[in-house]
């Protein structure tokens, strides 16, 4: 299972006042990433996993501790993913860590 | 809805803007005549004033119109390899071909389908890219009869991924039949975003096919005004090339007054029907011109939206005005009046009678049309009470 996610190369997007706007897939909308969205969405670069992405990025955040920002970047890949707007993104590692237990 | 904003005028003909602020009458008449995308440019590059912020719509607009435009890339790329692996050739013609070429970013222009002028030593071929385009066409099986005969100039297509496709038996589309091999000879190689090139009409004929486009389309947004300056100012054209082209087409009136209509709105020396040699073309005064002038008056020009839905029934007089092609052009009118069987099933399907399904075909769009113009007409006198009523601030 890959778990180093990308923006999709088919993506079309754009950064407007500090917030990313991505078209999506049917090429018929717009959607706007809030600021820590756009942080983890610039940051997409198929090099690194959730937890690796939470600990590069906690730095820009004061009230955030590491744990929570991995499980909000986790939620924000799924949606991603299922919107087809990032590839090599298969799921939550945590559950496949809690399978090989 | 109707004539441009006078800033955009400037826009157009590529000089600077007067001062104006991010106005929503700038904004909707430059998505009406589909110059958002140059907007969007001038705003880019700080020529316009006003917070960036102001200008998210247009933003949001240029980002779809990309994303777009990737895609019709993607599958005109694609289109093409298909096609050439079974031996048929395409070229492509305006869209994004013609974006990449003259225009300066991605987005700048929108483009709605692609358009592929097929090798015309490959139109016996029609009906097996229209098989390979989309098989489940409505006239597949039958697509290739209508073009042996000489009844269908292009047909329509929609390929898997739900781009729209026009493919052009004949690209000047004026009902009379064109110099193919010569414009195909003359083709040339565009490269393709991320690799590779396709074929596609050479500067010469991209030129003339505009100014005819821009005719058949009523002259009705500025978009095409844009074409037409573009390629005037960006490429060195062969004028003696031109010339010959048109006088062996019958087209010097088409060509010679739909350019003078871009120079005289542009206001700018844009067209100024420079012929072989340098020398100034005089503007015509014979019968097809005044023709010519009475179709296409001032009045119908620039009509935008308005214009998509008025003034349709001028394209037929497209080829009158053509020398020496008399008896294709009425054969033309009579084929359009009279379409074969085959057609108004496709486009005209239901029960009952050939007369009675083509008339009532026409009978409905003709409500249909007037209904549009009505809407639209209605639409624009609510935008100008709202922007008349006093403001509650002022008040």
């Amino acid at each position: 299972m890959s778990h180093k996610p990308r923006r999709s190369p088919n993506v079309t997007y754009e950064t407007i006042d500090g917030r990313a706007v991505l078209v999506d897939v049917a090429g018929t909308e717009l959607i706007t990433l809030n600021p820590v969205g756009t942080l983890v969405w610039n940051a997409l670069d198929g090099e690194r996993d959730a937890a690796a992405l939470a600990d590069d990025l906690v730095g820009n955040f004061e009230d955030v501790t590491r744990g929570e920002l991995e499980r909000d970047i986790i939620d924000f890949l799924s949606e991603l993913a299922r919107s087809q707007l990032v590839t090599g993104w298969d799921g939550d590692q945590r559950d496949n860590d809690h399978e090989a237990m | 809805m109707a004539a441009p904003h006078p800033a955009l005028i400037e826009l157009a003909a590529g000089r600077r803007l007067p001062p104006v602020g991010g106005g929503k009458e700038l904004l909707r008449s430059a998505r009406e005549h589909r110059v958002a995308g140059l907007l969007w440019s001038r705003v880019l590059s700080g020529e316009l004033s006003g917070e960036r912020s102001g200008w998210d719509a247009l933003a949001g607009d240029d980002l779809l119109e990309r994303a777009h435009h990737r895609r019709l890339w993607a599958t005109l790329s694609e289109l093409d390899h298909r096609l050439s692996n079974c031996g048929i050739e395409v070229a492509a013609a305006k869209g994004v071909a013609a974006e990449a070429r003259w225009y300066d970013r991605q987005g700048e222009r929108p483009c709605v389908d692609l358009d592929l002028l097929v090798n015309p030593h490959h139109l016996d071929r029609v009906g097996d890219a229209v098989e390979l385009i989309q098989p489940d066409h409505p006239l597949r099986g039958r697509v290739q009869e209508l073009v042996d005969h000489g009844l269908l100039q292009s047909v329509e297509l929609q390929a898997d991924d739900g781009s729209s496709i026009d493919l052009h038996i004949d690209v000047l589309k004026l009902g009379i039949p064109s110099q193919r091999e010569l414009i195909w000879q003359r083709t040339v190689p565009v490269a393709v975003p991320g690799g590779g090139t396709v074929r596609a009409l050479d500067p010469e004929t991209s030129l003339v096919h505009f100014l005819l486009h821009l005719t058949k389309d009523r002259f009705r947004f500025l978009l095409g005004f844009v074409d037409i300056a573009r390629i005037l100012e960006r490429e060195t054209l062969d004028h003696a090339f031109i010339d010959g082209f048109v006088r062996a087409e019958g087209l010097e009136v088409h060509y010679q007054l739909a350019l003078e209509v871009v120079a005289r709105t542009l206001g700018s020396d844009v067209g100024d029907g420079r012929g072989a040699g340098g020398r100034v073309n005089r503007s015509p005064h014979n019968a097809r011109a005044v023709l010519w002038r009475i179709v296409w008056r001032p009045g119908i020009r620039l009509q935008g939206e308005l214009g998509a839905v008025r003034f349709r029934s001028r394209q037929l007089w497209i080829p009158l005005p053509a020398r020496g092609r008399w008896g294709p052009a009425l054969r033309h009118v009579a084929r359009r009046l009279f379409p074969t069987p085959v057609l108004v099933d496709y486009r005209r399907p239901g029960v009952g009678h050939y007369l009675w399904r083509l008339n009532r075909g026409r009978w409905q769009d003709s409500l249909r049309r007037r209904r549009a113009a009505a809407r639209l007409r209605l639409d624009a006198g609510a935008v100008r009470s709202r922007d008349e009523a006093p403001s509650r601030e002022g008040g």
